[in-house]
Order: C-alpha cells, then sequence, then structure tokens
C-alpha cells in the first residue's frame, strides 16, 4: 500500500524528533562533562553554549513528536489515513524541517544566545508559533471532534500562549522574570503534557481493549487536573520573584494536586495496561515510563509546592531533575507514539525497536534523575543551610557528577540503538495495510 | 460526556486564574519605572547570556553562583575587578567564567542591574549563598568605589593594609583580623607571632612572603589548599612587600591585631 502525505509526514516528524533527541542526549552528555573537575574546554568551548544548545534541541525535538504524533493521531480517525488537506502539509512539514535545520545551526554556532528559558531567538520563536498555528489548523480540520485531538490542540494552543507570553515586551527586569517563568512553565508544563496526555490516551486504544467511551471521558478528565496541575508548577518559582502572600497560598494547592493529577492519570494507564489486546508494539513500555517519570516529578514538585522549601531549593539540581524527569516523561510518550505508529506503518502491531534500547533509556533517565536530585539535595544542605560555597560544593559533589555522566552515557547508547532499529524497520510502501 | 467537558472547561479555566493571578498581582502593586541604565544592564547581561551559567532568583543555568545578591556579597570594587578579569579569581576552580569584553559603560550599567536585582529579592534566598568558602563578610572587607581611586600611602604597612583590602590582592575576602574569625582561610590576627615558628628556618617575612607566593607549600592544620596560586602574577614586588610588612604588624600583642 501507498503511504499517504499525511502518514509520511508523520512519521517524517517522529524522526526528526527521533534524530533531534539524539543530539539532545550528545550534547546534554558534553554539558555534564563540563561539571567534572578540570575541564580544558572551559572558556573556549563556554558551558552556556552548550547548555543552550541543548534546550533548543529539546525544544525542537518535543515539539516535532508531538506534531508528528498529532498528524498520526488525527489522520487515524479518517477514513482516507490523510489530513484533511495534505498539500498544505506537504509544504508545512517542509518548512518545518528548515526550520528545525536554521535553529540547529544557529545553536551549533552560538547564534542563539540571550534568552535562556526559551531559547530561540524572536526570528525562531515567531515561525515557531506560525508553524504551530498551522499544525493546530491543519490537524483541527482533518479531526475536531476526536477528544484526544481537542485535547492535544488545547495543548498546542498552550504552547503557542507561552511563546507570544514570551515575546511580549517588558518594562522592568522584575516583569522580564515574571513573563520568563510564566512563559516557559505554560509551555513546559501546560503545552507539552497536554498535547503528550492526548497522544497516551489515543496510544491506549491501539494497545488495549478499553472502550472508545472510556478514552474520551479519561483523556477529557486527566487533561483537566494535569491543567491545574501544570498552573500550579508554572507558579512555583514566582515565590522567590514577588513577595506576595496570595501566590504562597495558591501554590501550596500543589502539594496535593499536582501529585493526585499525574496519580490519577497513572491509575488510567495502569486500567489501559491491565487490560491489553493483542499489539505487541512497545508503546505500553513507554508510556508506562513515562508515567512513571511524571509520578516521580509530581511528588518532587510537591516538596518545591511548599513556599518554605521552594526557596531553599530554586537554583539547584533538585530543580534541574525535576525539569529533566517532566520533559522526559513527554519524550517517552513521543518514543512510544514513534513506535507504535512505525509498527502500523510497516502493516503490523509487532515490535520496533525492541525492549534493549527501551530498558537502557528508562535506566539511563531514571538513575541521571535520581542523581541530579541526589546532588541537588547535597546543595540544599551544605550551599543553603550550612553556607558552604557553591563551588566548593560542586566539588564535594563531583562523584555524583560522575555516576550522572555514566547515566547519561547509557541513556545515550538506548537512545542510539532505538534510532537505528527505528532506521532499519521503517515503513516502507507496500510493506502491508495500515491498521487504523 | 457533558459533564466532563465541563469538568475539563472548569479546570482550564482555574489553571488560567492560576496563571493570571501573579501577573495581575505584579500589575496592582504598579512597580516603580525602571532605570533605563538598570534596563541596559538588563540587556547585557541577556546578550552575554549570563542566565546561561547564573541563576537569579533561582532561575537560569546551575553552572555557577547565584548572582541575586553578589552586589551586597562582594561589592562593587571586587566585582567591577572580576568582571575584568575573572580567572584571576578563582584558578583553583574547575568553573573558569570567560571572560566578556565589556567596555566601562556596559560594566557600569550590569553593576546598576545586579544591584537593582539585590535591592528587589527580598524573599530569595532565606540566606546568603556563598560563592565559595564558608561565611562571607565581604561586605564589610571591600571598599566603596570611591575609596578605590584613594592614593596609595607612601609607609609600606600602610600600603599593605590598603592592599590587603582592595584588588588584586584583596586578602579581605578569605583572610579575618579578627582573632579567631574564619572565613575562608585562617585569621590573620597575630600571624606576624605565629609566622616565626610555623617552618623551620623561615623568618617571620620568608613565611608570608612564601605564603603568599606559593600557599600550597605550608597549609595550616585543619585548612585546605584553596588558597589563589597566581598571586606572584598577579601582584607586584611592592605589592608583595607591602603586604608583608602589613602582616608583619599582626602581632598577638598588638592592639591593631583587631581592627
Amino acid at each position: 500500500m501507498k503511504h499517504t502525505i499525511g502518514q509520511k509526514s508523520a512519521h517524517g516528524l517522529l524522526a526528526t524528533a527521533l534524530i533531534l533527541l539524539i543530539a539532545y542526549g550528545l550534547i546534554s552528555l558534553l554539558v555534564a562533562l563540563k561539571f567534572l573537575g578540570e575541564d580544558g574546554l572551559a572558556t573556549s568551548f563556554p558551558y552556556q553554549n552548550m547548555h543552550g544548545s541543548a534546550a533548543v534541541l529539546a525544544q525542537l525535538c518535543i515539539f516535532s513528536g508531538l506534531l508528528g504524533g498529532g498528524v498520526y493521531m488525527a489522520l487515524t480517525a479518517r477514513d482516507d489515513q490523510d489530513v484533511a488537506q495534505p498539500a498544505l502539509l506537504r509544504w508545512v512539514y517542509r518548512l518545518w524541517l528548515v526550520l528545525v535545520i536554521l535553529a540547529v545551526l544557529g545553536a551549533a554556532l552560538g547564534l542563539l544566545e540571550g534568552r535562556p528559558s526559551l531559547e530561540l531567538l524572536v526570528p525562531f520563536d515567531i515561525a515557531l508559533l506560525i508553524f504551530l498555528v498551522l499544525f493546530m489548523w491543519l490537524i483541527l480540520s482533518s479531526a475536531a471532534k476526536n477528544p484526544p485531538v481537542i485535547i492535544w490542540s488545547v495543548g498546542i494552543l498552550a504552547g503557542i500562549i507561552g511563546v507570544i507570553v514570551g515575546l511580549l515586551p517588558y518594562a522592568s527586569f522584575e516583569a522580564e522574570a515574571l513573563q520568563r517563568v510564566i512563559a516557559s512553565g505554560i509551555i513546559e508544563y501546560i503545552s507539552y503534557p497536554l498535547a503528550a496526555v492526548a497522544l497516551a490516551f489515543w496510544l491506549m486504544r491501539r494497545f488495549s481493549t478499553v472502550t472508545p467511551e472510556w478514552v474520551d471521558t479519561g483523556v477529557f478528565s486527566c487533561a483537566g487536573l494535569i491543567a491545574v496541575a501544570g498552573a500550579l508548577l508554572t507558579v512555583q518559582p514566582l515565590v522567590n520573584i514577588l513577595d506576595n502572600d496570595l501566590i504562597s497560598t495558591v501554590m501550596s494547592f500543589g502539594v496535593v494536586l499536582i501529585p493526585l493529577a499525574y496519580l490519577i492519570y497513572a491509575a488510567h494507564l495502569y486500567h489501559a495496561l491491565s487490560n491489553r489486546n493483542t499489539a505487541t508494539t512497545l508503546a505500553a513500555h513507554w508510556l508506562a515510563l513515562g508515567a512513571l517519570c511524571w509520578v516521580v516529578t509530581a511528588l518532587f514538585s510537591a516538596i518545591n509546592a511548599l513556599p518554605d522549601l521552594q526557596v531553599y531549593i530554586a537554583g539547584t539540581r533538585l530543580i534541574e531533575a525535576q525539569n529533566v524527569l517532566f520533559v522526559f516523561g513527554v519524550i517517552a510518550v513521543i518514543l512510544g507514539a514513534a513506535n507504535q505508529s512505525s509498527a502500523e506503518l510497516r502493516g503490523s502491531s509487532q515490535r520496533v525497536t525492541g525492549l534493549m534500547p527501551f530498558w537502557l533509556v528508562a535506566f539511563g533517565a531514571l538513575t541521571s534523575a535520581v542523581l541530579l536530585a541526589c546532588a541537588g539535595v547535597v546543595q540544599v544542605f551544605m550551599e543553603r543551610r550550612a553556607s558552604i560555597g557553591f563551588l566548593d560544593v560542586q566539588m564535594l559533589i563531583v562523584p555524583l557528577y560522575s555516576l550522572w555522566t555514566l547515566a547519561l552515557i547509557v541513556l545515550l547508547i538506548g537512545l542510539v540503538i532505538y534510532g537505528l532499529s527505528f532506521y532499519l524497520r521503517r515503513p516502507r510502501e507496500g510493506a502491508g495495510e495500515v491498521s487504523s | 460526556m457533558r459533564g466532563i467537558r465541563l469538568f475539563f472547561v472548569v479546570c482550564l479555566i482555574c489553571a488560567i486564574l492560576i496563571v493570571a493571578l501573579p501577573i495581575f498581582s505584579f500589575i496592582s502593586s504598579s512597580p516603580p519605572e525602571q532605570n533605563q541604565a538598570v534596563l541596559h544592564g538588563q540587556h547585557i547581561w541577556e546578550a552575554n547570556n549570563c542566565a546561561g551559567c547564573h541563576t537569579l532568583y533561582g532561575q537560569g543555568g546551575f553552572f555557577a553562583p547565584d548572582l541575586t545578591h553578589i552586589y551586597s556579597q562582594r561589592g562593587e570594587t571586587y566585582i567591577r575587578e572580576f568582571l575584568f578579569n575573572p580567572n584571576a579569581f578563582h584558578p583553583a576552580s574547575a568553573r573558569q567564567m570567560p571572560r566578556f569584553s565589556l567596555t566601562q559603560s556596559e560594566r557600569d550599567d550590569l553593576l546598576l542591574f545586579l544591584a537593582a536585582v539585590d535591592q528587589n529579592a527580598t524573599s530569595f534566598p532565606p540566606q546568603m549563598i556563598n560563592v565559595s568558602g564558608g561565611l562571607n563578610t565581604v561586605v564589610d572587607a571591600v571598599p566603596a568605589a570611591s575609596q578605590a581611586v584613594e592614593e596609595v600611602p607612601d609607609d609600606p604597612a600602610e600600603a599593605g593594609r590598603f592592599w590587603f583590602v582592595r584588588p588584586p590582592a584583596i586578602c579581605g575576602t578569605c583572610h579575618s583580623l579578627e582573632p579567631d574569625v574564619v572565613l575562608v582561610g585562617p585569621s590573620l590576627a597575630g600571624v606576624a607571632s605565629r609566622a616565626e615558628t610555623r617552618v623551620d628556618g623561615q623568618s617571620a617575612e620568608e613565611y608570608l612572603r612564601n605564603s603568599i607566593l606559593h600557599p600550597s607549600e605550608y597549609v595550616v592544620e585543619g585548612f585546605n589548599d584553596v588558597m589563589q596560586k597566581n598571586f606572584g602574577d598577579v601582584l607586584t614586588a611592592d605589592q608583595i612587600n607591602d603586604l608583608v610588612a602589613f602582616l608583619l604588624t599582626q602581632t598577638e600583642n598588638d592592639t591593631e591585631a583587631g581592627a
């Protein structure tokens, strides 16, 4: 069977996400190396450029994956297995690839400095905004009544709002700090998880016997709670910037609501996992990993939601552990979607990438996050409570950074094996019928 | 299905309100108009991607120290010197800061920006975050910028006292002159009396000079070898002589030891 433009675009976007993810893993490893003792490239290969490049790759990777998943989700809801405007999708997809290439080149050449939370320069952000609107319109016009597609669109809309907030002019540094925290929070904690949860519920129907009604109900209830949890996560850092009792009170609700939202999502996933159908892809495994990452992050976040603790934790690796693990939950869903869509485009619901990369990635991601959290705990007690200097504490936790680096190597190996499997078992036209 | 959709919409409205709350709170507090120089300083901060490594209010990179209160911790003179040649200050650290080619006016505006952040941050952090060492009383040790242009006294001991708290020596960052007050290195109150007995065959003057030029050769018990190793390059011969002369006045009987 010949693949439709929608199928090719969705697969291309997911493949792009995978390539960007491997590049992100590689840059993250180089970033981690800079935390180990002596660094001969300390000033010639500055940390902030590498860190910025890694963030650019992560953002483009996640958006590519979510867009690819969204396109695939929409086309499977249609009889013709294509979007409503395939010709437009083809051009939007191609131009998206151009944006990705330009952004990666810009990051590699150190041209994207200056906006650390959002990373992309203003022209790139405007281009990103336009692409998100176009993709959202293409997908909504193809399957507007499908509940997972609706939630996915709300997630992408939140991403659009986040980018717009980041582009607004500011009149003072407090306003800029507030704006940056809110913009990145909306993107990271509301947009990404909403779109990913939509994908996750769509995937549950592929590997489980759950009914469409159950999926529709589940995706709305979980998405609603996750949106509230995302808002609470977004305002958490503001307690350090604005001295406001009302914000402190509101963020305290996060102690209960953030873990509750993700535990309810995990319970839904558990129900789907308990009622498997005959599909043998690893989408279920990846979703389980994603849920684990989110639940652990939600527990970290519940601690951070206490204003009196947040002021001690802000700026430590504990916060980074929370961010990395949360984003990895989203990435796990994307990898699950890539696994499932690739298998279906090959004409079967068989494994595409195997268990080895899954376990390597799971071990690498969870271990690296736990080690970062340990480093963060040491920082809180030694740097924030015992007043030992930042540089001295950093030297004391080099052993933790060494283990973190090893975990990232394992993660990278897993991602490379996943990428190779994904490429070697790529769908070829004429391979068979696409299951819907 | 209608009920669950309504639940989703209500949750979405709650999420919007939660995010909007700090924005309205900030706007209603009517923050004062920002000085243009401060905004320019902020632009320099962003253009050089300082937040790629440092944090302000706990937001930013995790590679270098939080700078929310660096202005009051280190003082203007120290930061100005640091920005000019950052690697002279923490040569033993693996975290080397790139040397940014900032003009004088850019440094001025960046300092104004850091001063404004320092003044604004009332809730973060709950206690000082030190860059290095144990405690930080540099605020008292670093003189105001206006004093930095004072002439160096002619008397070697007074000149040494002058350099003790000023760049490029700025010994007071790590060493107290108060008895038993440990900053990073040992207190230098009464050091002239102890110096004679530290190393066999070395006079007090030789020991002090050697401690400045080769700090690793004798490390006081209970302390780590973290002292800057490049004072031989950073300081002139006169400055070293002046510092030694000043430290030789720090005897245990000297009432000035606690000055």
